[in-house]
């Protein structure tokens, strides 16, 4: 039960969109089309998304519906997204949301 | 500026947004269904994305064939219009009464309707204890969403523990597809759902709750009673849970602390109503609960402002099939207003069947609590707004330097419900804090629900 993806116990059925290339600070990710960033990320075993501004402490998905921006992070260059709520395309590149590297969060 | 003008718009397309557009589509008015979502569904119903495929969609759902046929007929409905993927972040009324939406979708900036049906759900209440900014915890929602929406478990070794109804269809969802539990508690006493007046339990729900149990005691799982998960410990994430059995109140039994190894801790502890946007247009809130306020509805699901329905959580948390209930008076309360053809006894009817859930909604008020001695589980340098890190020490302190008995005197000196989320994550939690210093409820309840603009959004979409 390494994988956090659901295989055959899905009882739905499941089958995931296509394979698809994803980086997050530079490393190669495996995430399939139709994932968000979010899931893609815990699949790939990173739990620590971004670093907070004032205590530097490290954060990660929470409410997983959009609610909460613990889990900002950036795409392809752009400011701070929810990784919950982004999916994952061909290419993207997702970084850690750092102060300083593009405005506050 | 001015936006498309509609007779009617539903905001949230869960069970109750559904309910109120079907009714109100069935009346013969073109309805506007608008939504964060994808698809329809709300939270309850969330679906797979449309990369994915199911063989066997309601497989972990409950009730969703009936309300995909609902979405299915109402696509069929003559002017219906879904609006997806839409954040609305601002609502005006304007001088004609009628509604102005701002949504983050650039291809619709605004939206005016001459009637607005509100069914913006909640948000899950998850009380702070020392760790829980950890990554790794996330609410039993986000473990849901994880599951239902991406087929993810959220890690190999899960607690799941807190309280509310959330808490056991989530773990029985996570145990059906073989996710390792370390542990299952509930900090209230399930049994408590079997004291009380009968016609406070509905045979489905009862049913419903044997499924999950059976499920999870199928994977070898038991549930824990007046258990909670009171401190995770970890190097930048996870790596232990520190269990506690609870004494009525939530205070910890002394020396019952028990840690178990763990990647991952789902919690929360109950639902508070999303009442944003109906602050947003004035309309009066229920604050009977200080730290849940709900917008206050008559027995049409009218709001204290013309021209605006409520439906659903943010009237109060009572579930789907309440939800849907509320969902259809609303709709159909609506569409009366706006010229559309209702008749008075299925108004009647449904007004009926919605008055009929208030012994389930009794038996939910006296089983889902939060008990005052979660207080107790912190420390001060506990986080109390993890947007802004405010610690409950700063805020003990701005309690008893000011003598404060109003959240806005918190807000504003302490920065707590000023980030991101808006106070969503922290309102309860702020004024929950403030009643236990205080020994009274906050003089201000409400006060942190009021958002100007609803959601960040970015200086090019104003």
């Amino acid at each position: 039960m390494d994988d956090l993806r659901v295989g055959d116990e899905d009882p739905r059925g499941l089958t995931r969109g296509a394979p698809v290339d994803v980086t997050f600070d530079g490393e190669p990710v495996v995430a399939f089309e139709g994932e968000s960033v979010a899931a893609a990320l815990l699949a790939a075993d990173v739990r620590a998304t971004r670093t907070t501004r004032r205590g530097g402490r490290p954060r990660g998905l929470f409410c997983g519906i959009g609610a909460c921006h613990d889990c900002l992070v950036r795409v392809d260059g752009s400011g701070p997204v929810r990784a919950c709520l982004t999916p994952v395309r061909d290419g993207m590149a997702v970084t850690s949301h750092v102060l300083g590297a593009g405005g506050p969060a | 500026m001015s936006g498309d003008r509609v007779p009617l718009v539903v905001l949230g397309a869960g069970p109750a947004g559904v309910a109120a557009a079907v009714a109100a589509a069935d009346a013969g008015v073109p309805v506007t269904l608008v939504d964060l979502g994808a698809r329809a569904g709300g939270q309850y119903h969330r679906r797979e994305p449309a990369p994915f495929t199911t063989a066997r969609a309601g497989a972990l759902h409950h009730g969703l064939d009936r309300f995909s046929d609902d979405v299915e007929r109402l696509t069929r409905a003559p002017g219906f219009r879904h609006v997806t993927g839409a954040g609305v972040w601002g609502v005006q009324r304007l001088a004609d009464g009628a509604v102005r939406l701002a949504t983050d979708r650039p291809e619709l900036p605004l939206l005016e309707a001459d009637a607005v049906v509100l069914a913006t759900g909640a948000n899950e209440r998850v009380v702070p204890f020392p760790g829980w900014d950890l990554p790794g915890v996330l609410t039993v929602g986000g473990a849901q969403a994880l599951l239902k929406g991406q087929g993810m478990r959220p890690g190999r070794a899960v607690v799941v523990a807190g309280a509310g109804p959330l808490l056991l269809p989530v773990a029985a969802a996570l145990a059906r597809v073989r996710t390792h539990l370390v542990a299952v508690t509930d900090a209230n006493d399930p049994r408590a759902w079997l004291t009380g007046s009968p016609r406070g339990l509905r045979p489905a729900t009862v049913k419903e709750g044997a499924a999950h149990l059976a499920a999870l005691t199928r994977r070898g799982v038991r549930v824990r009673p007046r258990t909670a998960a009171i401190a995770a410990h970890g190097d930048g994430r996870v790596e232990e849970v520190v269990l506690a059995r609870l004494a009525r109140d939530w205070t910890p039994v002394p020396g019952s602390e028990r840690t178990v190894p763990a990647d991952a801790l789902a919690t929360s502890h109950g639902f508070v109503p999303d009442v944003g946007l109906a602050v947003g247009l004035g309309c009066t809130l229920d604050t009977t609960e200080a730290t849940a306020p709900a917008v206050a509805v008559d027995t049409l699901q009218a709001t204290s402002v013309a021209g605006v329905w409520a439906a659903g959580e943010l009237t109060g948390v009572g579930g789907a099939r309440v939800a849907a209930h509320e969902g259809t008076v609303a709709g159909l309360a609506a569409a009366r207003t706006l010229g559309g053809t209702v008749d008075d006894t299925t108004l009647e009817r449904a007004v009926a069947r919605r008055r009929a859930d208030a012994p389930f909604l009794r038996t939910l008020a006296r089983v889902l609590t939060v008990g005052d001695g979660w207080t107790t589980w912190l420390t001060p340098d506990t986080l109390l707004c993890r947007c802004e890190e405010v610690t409950v020490g700063t805020v003990d302190t701005a309690i008893a330097r000011r003598d404060a008995d109003d959240l806005r005197s918190i807000k504003l000196t302490t920065r707590c419900g000023m980030g991101h989320c808006q106070a969503r994550m922290c309102a309860a939690n702020v004024a929950g804090l403030l009643t236990a210093r205080t020994g009274r409820p906050p003089a201000d309840p409400g006060t942190l629900d009021r958002r100007p603009v609803a959601h960040p959004v970015r200086l090019g979409d104003l």
